[in-house]
Formats: structure tokens, sequence, C-alpha cells
């Protein structure tokens, strides 16, 4: 499976702004994709198109070749998972509930439910209302739902060759030891066949778990796209986000750092509260 | 469900048993039995149908305190009616009641409907409170059109037409007209209970619901016509009847959970039991000054009861 966008457009109805302009890219099976930028530089449309919700206003989105749009309904929900920046659910549904949910147009998987459950530490949680967690745990629900659907862990020989898990920003409401089992997982999907993209904001992160990077950069347009080593660098990220980065390699891996003029600085700032 | 199936059969019973004078007895003849299994038979129609246009606007819009009523589509049935009935008086002279085309309630209850939902919506996205707000206006000014159609009409019509406009189950409907709203109504529950996963799958996120292979766009507009037709066959044989299409999904969504499929079917039978059993009520309730309609009595009910979960989905508030 291998997703390709080709000089792809897109403005939303209405707008004359163009959200994004001009953008090529793939995105490869087995391997970690991330999208980085500064905020509304295009991440969560160009993650949107990736996904087939979006149709580009100009250029092609195909998966292995056939325009993304032609694929709909069950067939594409049985290959690219969505899951979007804010859970949203209506009230009243259990944790095992809205898991059964990214089966809606697949049927019941025996076992894909549980097997999610597990995956993401969600067990206990299966009987408790979706509204009376936190936002963390809604986040890592809604990972759950998306594992549940593609069930890359199922019986069947290569159940994750083919698919495609594309999260906004999956890790905004988790605690560090979340956030760090979440991008596990992601390692785990890829070594199963699964094409991982997400969109994020933490570039310590986005280092550690991506094998590519896509930098959007003003204009909607990509910045800078290929493996991580070359794209997630001071020189790459200091134009795109308007301040310098520091990457330093550190035994638990590299941390990619903004580095803060001085006039904001803890001592200055200390300096303006008294 | 078996609690929603039994609040029914004591509604039918009640109301079997309940003589045109208030007094409990049996039907002295076969045309009255006749004629109190017509008024359960509407009421069973009526409330079942509120009920369930509930649930499915409640779906279509996400949002809990969507009703027919509340979003105007009642009062916009209602103006529908009433512009038929002036428009036959115009035409023939008289105030020709209780028959008017059924595609004039249609065609009212789809129009307030549509009106709500492109005055409230932004960029597709509903605010809920904006929601309620518009549907709310949107409803007065529909009320109001009615009290003025109703003012135009000569004073022989007035009385009969102020009477259905309080909304109460109509001892003169013919079988052939309630066979034909039943049977919107079973198909009406039928879609529901159809679409009851869709429903389910469409409480996420747009993007998340087309991502799990929801037809997103199909579904509101099958919901959106239900509603309204559902909505139309109440307003038909009833007129307007408030707050049961909001309060009763909201009752057994509390008891059986969010699935739509059996929230769709208790809600039916859970609706039927209520106007039934209210019917039977209004009857036994003197007041001096003839029978209560059934839309006074609902209202009596549903309206604290609509305040109680206005105030409990405030932010900051216990749920």
């Amino acid at each position: 499976m291998t997703l390709e966008l080709a000089q792809v457009g897109f403005r939303y109805p209405g707008t004359r702004r163009l959200v994004l302009e001009d953008v090529s890219c793939a995105v490869a099976p087995g391997r970690v994709t991330v999208v980085i930028g500064p905020n509304a530089a295009g991440k969560t449309t160009l993650v949107r198109i990736m996904s087939g919700l979006l149709n580009p206003t100009a250029g092609r989105a195909l998966i292995d070749g056939r325009p993304l749009r032609s694929m709909r309904g069950a067939e594409r929900a049985g290959r690219i998972a969505y899951i979007a920046q804010r859970p949203t659910l209506g009230a009243g549904f259990t944790v095992a509930q809205t898991l059964a949910l990214g089966r809606y147009a697949l049927g019941a998987s025996a076992g894909a439910i549980e097997r999610a459950l597990a995956r993401t530490e969600l067990g206990d949680l299966s009987g408790r209302g979706f509204h009376t967690l936190s936002a963390g745990q809604q986040q890592r629900v809604m990972l759950a739902r998306a594992l549940a659907q593609l069930d890359p862990w199922g019986p069947r020989p290569g159940a994750g060759a083919g698919k495609l898990l594309i999260a906004d920003e999956p890790t905004s409401a988790l605690d560090p030891r979340h956030a760090m089992a979440t991008l596990s997982l992601f390692r785990e999907l890829a070594s199963r066949g699964v094409g991982v993209v997400a969109a994020l904001h933490d570039l310590t992160s986005a280092v550690r778990v991506a094998d590519r990077a896509i930098a959007m950069g003003p204009g909607g347009r990509i910045a800078a796209a290929g493996a991580v080593s070359q794209t997630i660098v001071p020189d790459i990220l200091e134009p795109i986000y308007g301040v310098p980065f520091a990457l330093t390699a550190t035994p638990a891996g590299a941390v990619v750092t903004p580095v803060a003029p001085a006039s904001t600085t803890a001592s200055a700032a200390e300096e303006t509260c008294r | 469900m078996t609690a929603s199936l039994a609040l029914l059969a004591l509604a039918v019973a009640l109301r079997l048993l309940v003589g045109p004078d208030g007094v409990w007895d049996l039907p002295r003849d076969g045309a009255e039995l006749e004629l109190r299994l017509l008024r359960v038979a509407s009421g069973v129609s009526v409330g079942a149908a509120l009920a369930v246009s509930g649930v499915l606007l409640q779906s279509l819009l996400r949002n809990p305190l969507a009703s027919p009523a509340v979003l105007g589509l009642t009062s916009g049935a209602s103006l529908g009616v009433m512009i038929s009935i002036y428009a036959g008086f115009l035409a023939t002279g008289a105030v020709v009641q209780y028959e008017p085309p059924a595609v004039s309630a249609l065609l009212g209850a789809m129009a307030t409907l549509g009106l709500v939902y492109v005055i409230a919506q932004r960029r597709g996205m509903i605010d809920p409170v904006t929601l309620i707000l518009v549907g709310v206006i949107v409803s007065l000014i529909a009320g109001a059109l009615t009290m003025l159609v109703t003012h135009l009409l000569p004073a022989d019509g007035l009385a009969a037409s102020v009477q259905w406009t309080l909304g109460s189950l109509n001892d003169n409907v013919r079988w052939l007209r309630l066979t034909l709203v039943g049977a919107v109504t079973l198909i009406g529950i039928g879609f529901g209970c159809l679409l009851g996963p869709a429903m389910d799958a469409a409480a996420l996120s747009d993007d998340e619901a087309r991502a799990v292979g929801v037809r997103l766009g199909a579904l509101r507009i099958t919901l959106f016509v239900l509603a309204g037709t559902l909505t139309a066959g109440t307003v038909l044989l009833a007129g307007p009847i408030a707050f049961v299409g909001l309060v009763i999904p909201h009752l057994v969504r509390a008891v059986g959970g969010p699935s739509h499929r059996p929230l769709v079917l208790a809600s039916a039978l859970t609706g039927a039991g209520l106007i039934v059993l209210a019917d039977a009520l209004v009857r036994v309730i003197d007041l001096g000054s003839g029978r209560m309609p059934i839309g006074v009595l609902t209202a009596l009910v549903g309206g604290p009861v609509f305040l109680v979960i206005l105030l409990r989905q405030r932010p900051g508030a216990e749920s």
C-alpha cells in the first residue's frame, strides 16, 4: 500500500486562502511518517486529505495508483483509520461500545476489541462511560477505537499489511508515560506493515518515533520531506517556526528544543514579574 | 424494552376502559369500542412517531436537546395545516376541519427544519445553544403566523381551530388517514432501527464517523426527511404536541443506554404508552370546562422535565 499526493492544493469552500499548495509526498507501508509545522501550517488539512476525508481542490491523492476518493465506505474503513485531534462522542457510550464503533462498516471481528483494549492498557476501563474519562484517557480510547478498526494483531497472517493509521496530534493530552507508550505502539504497528502518519508538535517525540518527516512551512507548502535525520534539523526548523533550534544527542535519544531568545529566558521573566 | 411494553399495555387497557364521560366502564356497543380503539391507535401512532422523531433529530443534530417541538417542526407543520385550512376557506367559503391535505403538514415541517438548520449552521458546524435559540425563535414566528391565520378564519371555524392548535387526539379522524399515518410511523420506526448502527457511529466526530464508513451526507438527509415526515403525521392526527419527542428519548437513553436500535424501539413503545395514558388521564380529569387537550398535559409535565435536562447540560453541572 502506497499513498501518494501529487501537487495537491486545497482551499476550504467559500474561502480564498490556499491552505495547501503544490504538496507532493508519499507514505510507505511499514514506516512511521510525522507531519510537523507551526500552527495553521495545514497539517490537519494534509492528514485529512491523506485519510480520504477531503478531496484536494488541485492535484491528485492516490492509493496504490488509484484515486483515493474512489475508495469509500467499508473498503476505506478496512484500510485507513483516522484519529481526530479532539476526541468527540455523543453521550452515554462506554469505552467498549466506543471501540465497537470502529467496526461499524466491517462487522464484528472476534477479539478485535479485546486486542485493542489490551494494546492500549484500557482493559480496566472498558465498562466506564467515555465522558467520565479524562482528556488523555479519551485520547487513548480513540486510538484503541482505530486499532479495533484496523485490527493489525488479528489472527490472519499479515493482518496489518496494506493498512494505514493516520492520527492528528495523538499525544497532545497524554502524560509522558502514555505518550511514550503510544509512540512505541506506532513503531510496533509499523513493524507489522501498517503505515503510520502522525501530525505532531513535540519534535523530540517526532525525531524519536519517525522514519520520515514532512515539514510544513508557511503558505501551506512543504518546506522539507524525507528521512527524519535530514528533515528535523535546526537549519530546516528555524525558518519554519521562526525560532532557532538545538538538536542534542543524549543517552536517552535525540532531544530537539527551541532556543529561546535572551529576552524570554526565565531570569528575564522573573525580572518582569517583580 | 419490557418496561416500555408493560407501560403501553397498561395504557391501552386503561384507555379502553374510560368512557366518553370520563367514567370507568366497558364500551356499551361496537361503535363505542371502535371509537376507543380509534383513539388508542391514534395515540399509539402519535406517541411513537413523536418519540422516534426526537431520537432521529437528536442523532442528526448531535444534540440531546433537539426535538420536533423545540426545533420548530411541530409549529411549522401546524402552520402548514392552518394555511391549508385557510386556503380551503378562501376557495369554498367554509372551514373544512381535520382533513387538511397531508402534504401541507409535511411541507410546513420540512420548511421549518430546513430554515432552522440553515440559520443555525456555520460552515456546516452547528452550535447546540444557537440551534436551540434559532429553533425557539422560528417556532415562535411560526406560532404567531398560525395565530394570524386563525384570526382570519370566521368565528365558527375559530373555536375548533384553537382547540386543534392546543394538541389533542381527534375523534373525527378517518381510519384511512389513521392507517396511512400509522403505516408511515411503522416505516419510520423500521428505518430508525435499520439506521441504528449508523446513528451510533455518527456520534463520533464527522471525520471519524466517515473514516469508520458512515455515509454521513446520505444518513443526515434520510434522518432529516424521516423526522419531518413523522412529525407531520403526528400534527395531522393530533395537532402540535410538545415535549414527548424531547423527554422520551432522554428517559429511555438513561435506562437503556445510547445504542440507537433499541433506543428507537423502546422510545416508540414508551412514547405510544405515554400518549395513550395521557389520553386516558385527560378524560378522567374534569376541570369543568371540557376535556383538557393532551398537548396541555404533556407541556405541563414535559416543560419542567425539559428545564431539568437543560440545567444538567450546563457546563459544570454534574451529569
